[in-house]
This record gives structure tokens, sequence and C-alpha cells, in this order.
């Protein structure tokens, strides 16, 4: 199933807001939980990660993987928790409206 | 991947390239992913290449992936870079202000040091930038010229005669228009509330009004048909003429103005800034030409403005003019024989009088900011060697040496800018100060104000000291090796290089002092040597009042004579009056009308037989008396000399050496052209010369002619001279109640006393002398106080050398005289250095001095004499401090 973007930083901020992590455990994370429903491009992924560090919603660093490799950790920040609580309440919003008129239909 | 260590890490990303370092750490995340992923894969039980081959695919695609997060990576780093940085200097900001605060007595003298030296440079220079830079408010004002007539004796500033005026205009290709203007005259209008006032006018043709394109606040400017004789009587206001007189009221265009029983129509009223040309002119009229006026050759009397056709230079007007003179002189050999032009761009020539003190003054400034820069290094200098502990313990822990000197810097500007913003209080203080005391006659004095330009001067030159007095102490501190410094007993390493520096900059500190302070005592000295100078009568208690009776109400010679008669009896009759005579042309502020004339039976070189022209001055009888002027042979004139009798003319001594060296000129006669012939007078009496044109000009041969026998009826003005018992001043009131029961409409034109038109006269040297004087001393007090702030640090660096060798058997005395000589020593090197300099700087001033030569024996000598004498003292108390130290402290371990 095709994601529309804005769900894609939307679930990307949900994944960090569990704690610091790096770029590889996010979309390990996020097709594990999605069941294999949700196909990530990791292109996109990364993109959507470098995109969002960009605006400031989360911050990186450097630092050593569980196997003593250099890898990029990303964390959530303060505006980036923010806009998470927005998106949620969005996508919650269109969701439920959504349901309503294919429920109508359907009944 | 390794981990670099983070001091290696940051260096270097000062030197990479952001991108390439962002595109690295791209291809590290993307590549870590993929190794994760494979051994994911792996450990799920593919073989190795079809797990790559696997996460690859996943990946999706590499290349515009890369590109995407290159770009995006890359915006992010530059925002953090950035931020860091600000993040830096808003803590080195703030860890300055703090240190500042610390040493409140080191911030106050370096604030203070650098407004006084960058407020006095900005307050100099935008009177440089009003008078010699700032382009004109003229239309074009770059190809404005003023024309000259050039006289047969050499005189390249001559005005012009109407008939060369009319006919350049009509021949003259170089020129796109052509005005003409008249110098200021004086005219009396009745004000609104009754009371007579003196105006100054000056007429200007309407082809001039255009040329200098300023648009008319009301009204308009003079017409075509106004510039033509015959056309109705129009005037056009100043702005200041408007508000005093008329109440700036917009409605006063068309009203009329009654000038010297004439109605004249108020056409315009000008802008507030429009002074042409000069800041003194109340109206303006227009001065008109005709045929008739084309055969007026011999006598000259107009400036001419001209705007050269576009891609003429002034060089190749020159050409074409010199040309046209020559056709001239062809065509009119009688009056225009030997005669030239001379074109010069309008604003070279307005201020060629002024701009060699401007210079002379801007250098000025610019060497006392140098001294307070290198009086501000050395203290900084001091104040960073003391931190150099501070400076250690920051290395050690890691800092980068660059960082360290970005807050030294940052510290330095901290100053700078505080110094700055009180040095435009000085600025905006001082300029008022500057325009007040500068004499009156400096052009364009009126149009300085501090605009974006002088704004832009003072943060540059702000900026600029910053970084003369605070990079190379920063430099230096930051320079030690950190880990000597840290050890307990340290004397810093670099102290001889470093004494070295503080000497150098010293010496160039009081070179730079006897360079101003010779500079200043050779102006001074013109000043006291002009106040001393003879001026061949006595100026004191002197009241002058200038006066000009229109001609509607007194036509001729006979009227003006009667009214000049009986308010010369009134005036001699008041009290505290001593005596009261006139003069046609009084010293420095009278029209100088020159005549020619002839001498009889000995006709001159010249093609018309007649002599250069000399000043001429109808004086009352009494005259010579008053003014204290001396009679050497003859007589002097008095009441016989009156009309109807054969006329007598007195010379001074300068005419009777020029033309009479060898015999007597007692009884020979001269003549002067009439309109009816020759009109001869004869010599009766020799007087002494005076220094008419100011104290500082030589004395000019010169005429006085009874002013009951003068024959030009035009010559209505007098000015009336009062010797007082007491103050001239005091006189004054009585003055113009005599004036007013004689004639109520008759306003006067100027009234002061003898002493203060040649204090005016020397305005300009006054002001040189006092404004080089002021910054002399000001540089004077900075080199001293740098001497002394020298030795102190010295003598406290070097607090347990001193000690020891107390210690070691060293009489105090010795101690003293050594830091004593250290100090004259540097102070006497500068010395030496600076007379050097001054001697050969001193010819600049050629053209400010007066009496004495630009090396002056006095001024070369005293000054090093005072400088060597301060120095001393100050390196006094220092070296006292030295003898007072007690061994015992000093050895102790600090």
């Amino acid at each position: 199933m095709d994601l529309l973007k804005g769900t894609l930083d939307a679930m990307v901020l949900s994944t960090l807001s569990a704690g610091p992590m790096h770029g590889y455990a996010v979309t390990r994370r996020i097709k594990d939980r999605s069941d294999g429903v949700l196909e990530v491009e990791d292109a996109a992924l990364y993109q959507a990660l470098h995109r969002m560090e960009r605006r400031g919603w989360i911050a990186s660093e450097w630092g050593l993987s569980e196997n003593n490799r250099r890898a990029k950790y990303y964390r959530l920040t303060r505006e980036g928790r923010r806009r998470l609580a927005q998106e949620l309440g969005t996508i919650r919003r269109y969701t439920e409206a959504l349901w309503k008129v294919l429920e109508e239909e359907t009944a | 991947m390794k981990r670099l260590p983070e001091n290696v890490r940051r260096l270097l990303r000062l030197r990479r390239n952001v991108d390439a370092q962002v595109a690295e750490d791209v291809d590290a995340e993307i590549r870590f992913h993929l190794e994760s992923r494979v051994d994911e894969l792996v450990s799920q039980g593919l073989d190795r290449p079809a797990a790559a081959r696997r996460a690859r695919e996943e990946f999706g695609d590499l290349q515009s992936a890369r590109g995407a997060l290159r770009y995006e990576s890359g915006r992010t780093a530059r925002r953090t870079r950035r931020k860091e940085w600000m993040d830096e200097v808003k803590q080195d900001l703030r860890y300055g202000w703090r240190k500042l605060r610390t040493q409140p007595g080191f911030a106050a003298v370096a604030i203070l040091t650098l407004a006084l030296g960058v407020g006095a440079n900005t307050a100099i220079f935008s009177v440089v930038h009003a008078v010699l830079l700032r382009p004109l408010p003229y239309a074009e004002a770059d190809r404005l010229v003023q024309v000259w007539e050039v006289s047969p004796d050499g005189d390249d500033h001559n005005v012009i005669s109407s008939g060369n005026y009319m006919d350049w205009g009509e021949r003259a290709s170089s020129f796109e228009v052509l005005g003409a203007y008249g110098w200021t005259f004086g005219l009396g209008i009745i004000g609104e509330d009754g009371e007579p006032r003196h105006v100054v006018a000056t007429s200007l043709t309407p082809s001039a009004f255009r040329l200098l394109g300023v648009e008319p606040l009301y009204g308009r400017a003079f017409t075509v048909e106004e510039g033509r004789p015959g056309g109705s009587p129009v005037a056009i206001l100043s702005h200041g003429l408007w508000v005093r007189q008329f109440g700036a009221d917009p409605g006063v265009v068309g009203r009329t103005l009654s000038m010297n029983e004439t109605l004249y129509a108020i056409v315009g009223v000008m802008p507030p800034d429009f002074d042409f040309p000069n800041p003194n002119v109340d109206l303006w009229m227009p001065l008109t030409f005709g045929e008739e006026d084309r055969p007026v050759r011999r006598s000259h009397q107009w400036n001419v403005l001209g705007r050269l056709t576009e891609g003429v230079s002034p060089q190749q007007a020159q050409v074409e003019m010199d040309a046209i003179a020559a056709r001239l002189a062809e065509e009119h050999p009688q009056y225009m024989e030997g005669w030239g032009v001379n074109v010069l761009p309008f604003r070279a020539d307005l201020v060629v009088g002024v701009r060699p003190l401007l210079l002379v003054l801007f250098g000025v400034v610019v060497v006392v900011l140098l001294i307070a820069c290198a009086n501000l290094a050395n203290l900084f200098l001091a104040r960073a060697m003391a931190r150099e502990r501070e400076v250690a313990v920051r290395r050690a822990i890691g800092a980068g040496r660059w960082r360290l000197i970005r807050q030294f810097l940052t510290e330095s500007l901290l100053v700078a800018f505080l110094g700055g913003a009180l040095g435009v209080v000085v600025i905006a203080v001082g300029l008022d100060a500057l325009v007040a005391l500068a004499p009156a006659d400096i052009p364009l004095l009126n149009h300085t104000r501090i605009d974006g330009v002088v704004v832009g001067f003072a943060a540059t030159v702000t900026v600029l000291a910053t970084f003369l007095f605070g990079l190379v102490p920063a430099l230096r501190a930051t320079r030690t090796d950190p880990a000597s410094s840290l050890r307990a007993a340290h004397e810093h390493a670099g102290g001889v290089r470093q004494a070295r520096l503080r000497a150098g900059l010293l010496v160039t500190e009081m070179a730079l002092s006897v360079v101003l302070l010779v500079g200043a005592g050779l102006l001074v000295r013109s000043f006291w040597r002009l106040q001393s100078v003879d001026l061949g009568f006595d100026k004191e208690r002197l009241l002058t009042v200038m006066i000009d009776l229109p001609l509607t109400a007194y036509p001729n010679t006979p009227e003006q004579v009667q009214f000049y008669h009986r308010l010369l009896e009134r005036v001699g009759g008041l009290p505290g009056v001593v005596s009261a005579a006139g003069t046609t042309q009084p010293p420095v502020i009278g029209y100088n009308n020159t005549f020619s004339f002839a001498i009889e039976n000995r006709p001159s070189g010249d093609a018309d037989g007649r002599e250069d022209p000399v000043p001429l001055r109808g004086v009352t009888p009494g005259f010579f008396r008053t003014m204290g002027i001396s009679l050497l042979r003859g007589r002097v004139l008095d009441e016989r000399d009156r009309a109807g009798v054969p006329r007598a003319i007195v010379i001074n001594e300068s005419l009777a050496r020029r033309h009479w060296s060898d015999e007597s000129p007692l009884g020979k006669r001269i003549s002067f052209e009439g309109p009816d012939g020759e009109r001869w007078w004869e010599i009766v009496g020799i007087v002494r010369d005076t220094r008419h044109f100011g104290a500082d000009r030589p004395p000019v041969p010169a005429l006085y002619v009874a002013h009951a026998q003068k024959t030009w009826g035009w010559m209505s003005w007098l000015t009336v001279l009062v010797r007082t018992e007491g103050d001239p001043l005091a006189v004054a009131p009585a003055f113009r109640y005599a004036l007013r029961n004689l004639d109520d409409r008759l306003p006067i034109e100027r009234l002061t006393t003898m002493d203060e038109v040649y204090a005016e006269s020397n305005a300009r040297r006054r002001f040189a002398a006092s404004l080089l004087g002021g910054f002399a001393v000001l540089a004077l007090v900075l080199g001293v106080v740098g001497i002394y702030g020298v030795l102190s640090y010295s003598v406290a660096r070097r607090t347990r050398e001193i000690g020891l060798r107390m210690a070691l058997g060293a009489q105090r005395r010795t101690v003293a005289v050594a830091f004593l000589r250290d100090g004259l020593t540097l102070a006497l090197v500068g010395v030496v250095i600076g007379l050097a300099v001054a001697l050969l700087l001193s010819r600049f001033l050629e053209s400010l001095v007066f009496g004495i030569a630009t090396t002056d024996l006095l001024t070369f000598a005293g000054v090093p004499v005072l400088l060597t004498a301060l120095a001393a003292l100050a390196a006094y108390l220092p070296a006292r401090r030295a003898t007072r130290i007690d061994p015992v402290r000093a050895l102790r371990v600090e």
C-alpha cells in the first residue's frame, strides 16, 4: 500500500518518541510494527529523516552502534514532539472522518 | 571506522568544505544501513551476495537518494555551523563584558581615548566631506565651471565686463548654458513693523538660475524677459528672509516689496539650503543684459558661471575660450589687449583657499587617532600579558588559538563600539562647536551635517582602530607556550620581544606628538605675530558703521555730502566720542573700488597711458586724525577741501614709492577720467601705509580724496568711524538715534568695531591655531600618559628583578636612575625622529604661517625641550616607585 507523505513523517516521529535510535533501527521498527503491511522504501525513509532534521524536528549525533560501528543516531526535539502531537491529531481526525463516510456507504 | 580525536576533527572541519564532510557522512550512513541489513539477512539464512543484492533492492534508488540526502544534510550542517558561531560570539561578548566590568579603570581610559580619537576624526571629516567632497546641490554640479578674465598684470580671477560676457555667450560652444551674477549689495527694505532693515541682495541672470537648477519652493525662477533691460522689477526671496520678514506665509508670491523707493513683485521663494553665492544672501534680482551693454568693456563687474556641454572638459573649454579672448583682443585692442580667460571647475575654485587648511586638520586628527591607538595597543598588550595564565589554562584544555584570538578581538570590538557610541556624542557636540568657531567665510561650511557617509566613516574608523590596537596584543597573548606559562615561577619568555614592541609604540607616539606640537607651535606663533603687527593706524575703540544712501533720495554728491556732514556733526558731539569721520572704503570690509589714473606729463607704458588701478577712498575732514594715520609730508585733507576749490588728493607711501621714488610727489597732478574729459587733482600730502586688507596682507598703494570733492555720484555709501573714550558699542544706541533723526528710513548696513573687523579677518588663522593647538595638547597628554603607563607596567613586572638587585647591594638611586634613563631614552629617540619628520612636513603649512619661517628655530627648539621635560616628569613617578620596593617583599614567592 502506498503511503501519504505526511504519515511517513508521523511514523518516524512516533518511532523516535520511544528513544534515540539510528536510521536502520527506525526502518526496521516501522516495517516490523506494521507487520509488513506498510512497505517503506528505505530511501524515502532516510529522506524523511534528513528533511525533518533540517526542519529541526529531530536532531542527530554520531555514535557507536551495538557492534561498534559508526552510526548516526536520531532523537526527537521539543519542536518534534509538538509536531508529532499535531500530526497524530490530524491523522486521527482524518481517519475518523474517512470511516464515517465509508461506513455510511457500506451500511 | 575509527573515531578521530575531537581537536583534530574540529581543526579539519575548519579547513574542509562543508559539502565534503556532508557527503562523507551521508555515504557512511547509507553504508551502515546496508551492512546492518546484510548482516540481518545473512543471519536469516541468505548468503552474502544474495543478501547484498536484496538489501540494495530494498533500499531503492541509491543515486538519487544520495543526492537528496546530501542536499538536506548540507542545509542542516550550514545552519548548525551558523548557530554555533553565533553562540560563540555571544559567549565572547558576555565574557568580554564581564571582564571589562572587573576592570573599570582600564575600560574607562580605553573607551574615552577611543571616543576622543574617533569623535575628533569624524567631526573634522564631516567638515571635509561637506566642503571638499560631497557633490554640490546644483544640477549636474560636476559640469559647473567658473569663468574668469585674466588681467594683463596677471590677476587670473578678474571679474568680467558686460560686453565680453555677452560675446562669450554667443561665441562659445563649450558651454551649454552661461550665466552671470554680481557681488552682493545692500538694500534697505521697510519691514512690516515699519523698521528700516538692511538686506543683502545679489543680481543674477535667468540663465544663471537655470544653471543651478534648483526649483523654488514657491513660485518660479526668473523668465527670459526679466533678464532683458526694461523688464518689470521682480525679486525672489531666500528661505531665511521669507521666514524672518514674511512669517513663512505661502501666499507671499505675488505680493510686492518696497526697496529703495521701488516696488518689486515677489515671484518666488527658494528652499532653505539654497545659498548661492553665499549664505548671507536674502534675495535675488534679475541681472539684465541688452545691446546697450555690449560696448561696455573697460569696466569689469560680473562673475560668470557656466555648464560645460556634454563631453567637453574644462581644458577643452579653456582652449576655446583662449581663442575667443584672442579674437576679442583683436576686435577691441584698446580695452582687451593683454586680457585672457581662465576656466576653472566650480567646486575646486570655490574651495581652493581652504583646502590646505582642511587637509592639514584632517591629517592632524588622523595622527591623533594613531597616537590614541598606540596607547590603546600598549594598554591592551599589558592587559593581555596579565592574562597569560588564563590563556594558558584555556589552551591546555583545548581551546584553539584562533578561537582565543577571536575572543580578544571581540573584547577589543566591545571597547571600540562603546568608544564609538560615546564618540557619537563627542561628534555631535564637537561639530556644533566646530561650525560655530570656524571662520564664517569657509564656503559650504553651513552644509556640514551628519549623514550616512559620516556615520559610515565613523564605523569604518572604529573597526580599523580595533584591528590596529586589538590584533597585535591578541596575537602576542595567544602565542605563549601553554606548558611553560603554567609553571609557577614563570617570567614570560616573550618579554624581550614584547618590551621592544611597546618601546616601539612609545617612540612612535612621541614622534607623532612632536610633529603635531611643532605644527601647532608654528600656527600659534603666526597668530601671535599677527596680533602684534603694526596696522598703520589705531584700531582700538573705533566704532565702525556702514551706511548706504539710496540714490533715489540722494542722487548726487552734494546731497550725500550734506547728509553725512550733518550726521558727523551730531555724532561728533555725542558724549564719550573723541572724534568722528567717514570713509568710502573702510579697512577689510569696504568695497574695493579701484581707479586707474594718469600722471601729468608722464604717460605710463600701457596702451591707454594710464596707471594700473589702485584703491581710492573718499574721506571726510578729520579722517586721518580719527584713524590715527600719521602724516609723513605735506598736509592732510580738511574742511577747506570742498566743492568748487581745486581738488586735492593725498597718497600713501607705497604709491609715492611706486611712482615718485626719486622726487617729491607734492604738487604733482594726476587725473581721472570723467564724463566731460580728464579731471585733475593735486597731490598735497603723503601718509603712512596701512594694512588695509588684513593684518597679514602687505600694504597696497592707495589714494585719498576729500569726500566733498568726490566726482562719482554713484558712490553713495560711507562708513562712519567713531573714536570713543570707552567701549565703542556703548555709543551705538546714541548713534542710531542720531541717524534716525536725520532719516528714519535709512537702515544701517553693518555696525561693529574695528577691533572686531580685524579679528574676523584673522579668524581663519585663529581657527587653525586653536584646533591644531588643541589636538597637539591632546596628543601630548596621550603621549605622556603613555610613557607613564609603560614605565609603571615595567616597574610592576620587574619587581622581583629589582628586589633581587637591591638585595644584592644596588643602591636605590641607581635603580631609579635606570628607569628614568629608560624613559628618557625612549622619549629622546621619539623626539629626534619627530623633529626630522616635522622638518619634512612643515612646508605644507607654508600658506598658513605668518611672520616666521616654516623652520622657525624657536618652535623647533622649544618643542623638544617641552616634551623631554614632560617625559622626565612622567618617568619620575614610576622611577620613584621603583626605589620604594621592599626587597624582602619582592623576593617572596608570589
